[in-house]
């Protein structure tokens, strides 16, 4: 098969595939999702905006690396 | 077109596409009045962790072999290493201080002052996953143990990211063995097999991308990114790893020995620097799994040439800069495609291949890893964030700061409050890093046991060459091991007959002397003598023969070896 055809073929599969979903997969969706299960991440997200990020940043700079 | 392999694929001897990694983290230390504290960092941690000199520098004072000659002519300092060895650990900024683990046959090491952590030898996607989640831990005990030991206000952080966000990057290698043959094919003889593997590994970002607040390296201004080292790549190929990085690194050293066989079906070492640091399950097993399969592919020469890009280092950029994953980057062959539908096209080409039984004997569980990218490959296309984001780091990076900001609407991509909790989201500290907390709260869709990670923290692959190097490290006093590398240990001590010995074992091929290579010597064997010899070890005599009971001027070493690590190695 050739490649414009697999890519049409391939679009098209996913088209119909993404209209039956796309309703339950929009961003939206998973962040009130999200509300309900964060918990240890949400007391970590708490300490580090509690914290001071200009400090935190300016003290992490790392000259060098591959 | 597809080059074809040829009729008797039997003609090329099949090679399990063995991994191994060389990961650098990111370390400073805090509340010190000067910036710039990675050195101080990554000395701290490295001195937490136990591991064994990679060369000892030692000599014998009798022994008139030039490098015995040369170093006793430097005088001993005071902790017993000449100063020759300390000045040569000094100025390999790239190489210093390194130790191989007794643990896991793994190695760790200070690289431009970042702890770099290098992973045993692994057959399999599962074992690279188990292992890199186990040298982690053994990065955040050594974390914890110099933090013990600073003083009140100070703290030494640990992040597995890529990239400090001023411009200055640290690279997640990973390593696979491949034939002479088809690193030939890759960069001396068949240019289109590397722009296919570029093609690939430009794609690739959609499921090994960690996420990134941000540009450097001059890349334009984007508010969220797929990859941490996207911007910094600037080079289609290249032997550099610090600077002009290439997609495709072309260094050649293969770590199998000195006199490597030099056929054609010689193994050879294929360095990949392209790749993010990542954390969960699926995005660690998928960025190995997928890799050997696509190497398994260019090693049958099963290469479809209407796959490459027209320019891979654009593509990457733009495809990194849109998390939405719509933009579309050009095919040499003429149409335009979003870095999903061409991973899609790369997983038909394997599904075929894999059909043909082209990864068999070379890629492990293979039907696993394929129906692992492909459902994952569909849900990007579908943007199942929810799904998503319990598998790939940079949707949940992603989803865990949108919603930091819908909360706080003071807060948007530029603040400084955004940026740290970029660097929070990869910290091994066990309270603040947010994918530790992700995976305390159950949002991580695990791929590997929490027994098999235990089990690398303290023990080596048992299907490569690792597992004798850990046990060799075990077992034999530590005075007598003389060098440690990848494929070779040298050893220095007396036999029974109190003559002096040096020994070298080559591990030269990575699937050489595994557990059940080894086991029965090590079990059988009562002196490091024998133990050598059974090994197959080139020994030779230094000097003249001692009277029994005189003690060694230099070297301490009798030859033992330590009964309670053989009895452990023969249960």
């Amino acid at each position: 098969m050739q490649l414009r055809e697999r890519l049409a073929r391939l679009r098209g599969s996913i088209a119909a595939d993404a209209d039956d979903n796309a309703a339950q997969n929009e961003l939206e969706s998973s962040r009130h999702e999200a509300d309900v299960l964060l918990s240890a991440a949400d007391r970590a997200i708490d300490r580090t905006l509690s914290s001071n990020s200009e400090a935190f940043l300016s003290e992490c700079v790392q000259e060098g690396g591959q | 077109m597809t080059v074809k392999a040829t009729k008797s694929g039997s003609r090329h001897a099949k090679t399990p596409i063995v991994c191994g990694a060389d990961i650098e983290l990111g370390n400073f230390v805090r509340g010190l009045p000067e910036k710039g504290t990675g050195a101080y960092a990554s000395k701290l941690l490295l001195s937490e962790i136990e591991g064994y000199p990679g060369s000892r520098m030692t000599f014998f004072a009798d022994c008139q072999c030039q490098s015995c000659r040369a170093a006793r002519k430097t005088k001993r300092s005071g902790n017993g290493f000449p100063r020759l060895a300390q000045k040569a650990q000094i100025i390999n900024p790239q190489d210093w201080g390194r130790k191989f683990l007794p643990a896991n046959g793994g190695c760790a090491y200070i690289d431009m002052d970042h702890l770099e952590l290098c992973l045993p030898e692994v057959t399999n996607a599962y074992d690279h996953v188990a292992a890199w989640h186990a040298m982690l831990r053994i990065a955040r005990k050594a974390m914890n143990g110099a933090n013990a030991k600073l003083p009140d206000g100070q703290s030494l952080e640990l992040l597995v990211n890529n990239s400090d966000g001023f411009g200055h990057s640290y690279g997640s290698h990973l390593n696979f063995l491949v034939t002479r043959r088809t690193w030939d094919n890759l960069f001396k003889r068949k240019m289109q097999y590397l722009l296919w593997l570029a093609a690939f590994q430009a794609s690739s970002i959609v499921f090994t991308g960690q996420g990134k607040v941000g540009s450097e390296n001059g890349a334009p201004k984007v508010d969220f990114q797929i990859a941490q080292r996207a911007d910094f790549f600037e080079r289609l190929v290249g032997t550099q790893t610090t600077h002009h990085r290439p997609i495709v690194n072309s260094r050649d050293e293969p770590l199998c020995g000195s006199d490597v066989e030099k056929g054609r079906d010689a193994p050879a070492r294929l360095h990949v620097i392209f790749f993010d640091n990542t954390l969960n399950h699926t995005a660690c097993f998928l960025k190995v799994g997928v890799m050997q399969i696509v190497l398994a592919m260019i090693e049958a020469e099963q290469v479809n040439l209407e796959l490459l890009l027209d320019d891979p280092l654009e593509a990457v950029h733009q495809w990194s800069h849109d998390p939405t994953l719509q933009t579309e980057s050009r095919l040499a062959a003429g149409p335009s495609v979003t870095a999903v539908e061409l991973q899609l096209l790369f997983l038909e080409e394997a599904h075929r291949f894999v059909a043909d039984g082209g990864c068999e004997g070379i890629v492990p569980r293979t039907q696993e890893i394929l129906e692992l990218w492909e459902d994952t490959l569909l849900k990007l296309h579908r943007r199942d964030w929810s799904a998503l984001e319990r598998r790939l780091d940079w949707v949940l990076k992603r989803m865990l700061l949108e919603r930091v900001m819908i909360a706080r609407p003071k807060l948007n991509w530029s603040s400084p409050e955004i940026k740290h909790l970029d660097h929070s989201y990869a910290s091994l500290d066990s309270d603040e890093g947010l994918y530790s907390q992700c995976e305390r709260d159950n949002r991580i869709e695990r791929i590997v046991a929490e027994d098999r990670i235990a089990y690398f923290e303290s023990g080596p692959p048992e299907d490569t060459r690792a597992w004798t190097r850990a046990m060799l490290l075990r077992t034999v006093e530590e005075e007598a091991i003389w060098q440690v590398d990848w494929h070779e240990m040298s050893f220095a001590y007396r036999d029974q007959s109190n003559r002096q010995r040096r020994s070298k074992l080559e591990l030269s091929h990575p699937l050489s002397l595994t557990r059940e290579d080894t086991q029965e010597a090590f079990a059988a064997s009562k002196t490091l003598d024998e133990l050598l010899q059974r090994l197959g070890a080139a020994q030779s005599v230094m000097g003249k023969r001692r009277r029994l009971g005189s003690k060694p001027k230099v070297l301490g070493a009798n030859g033992r070896i330590n009964k309670r690590s053989i009895r452990a190695v023969a249960e």
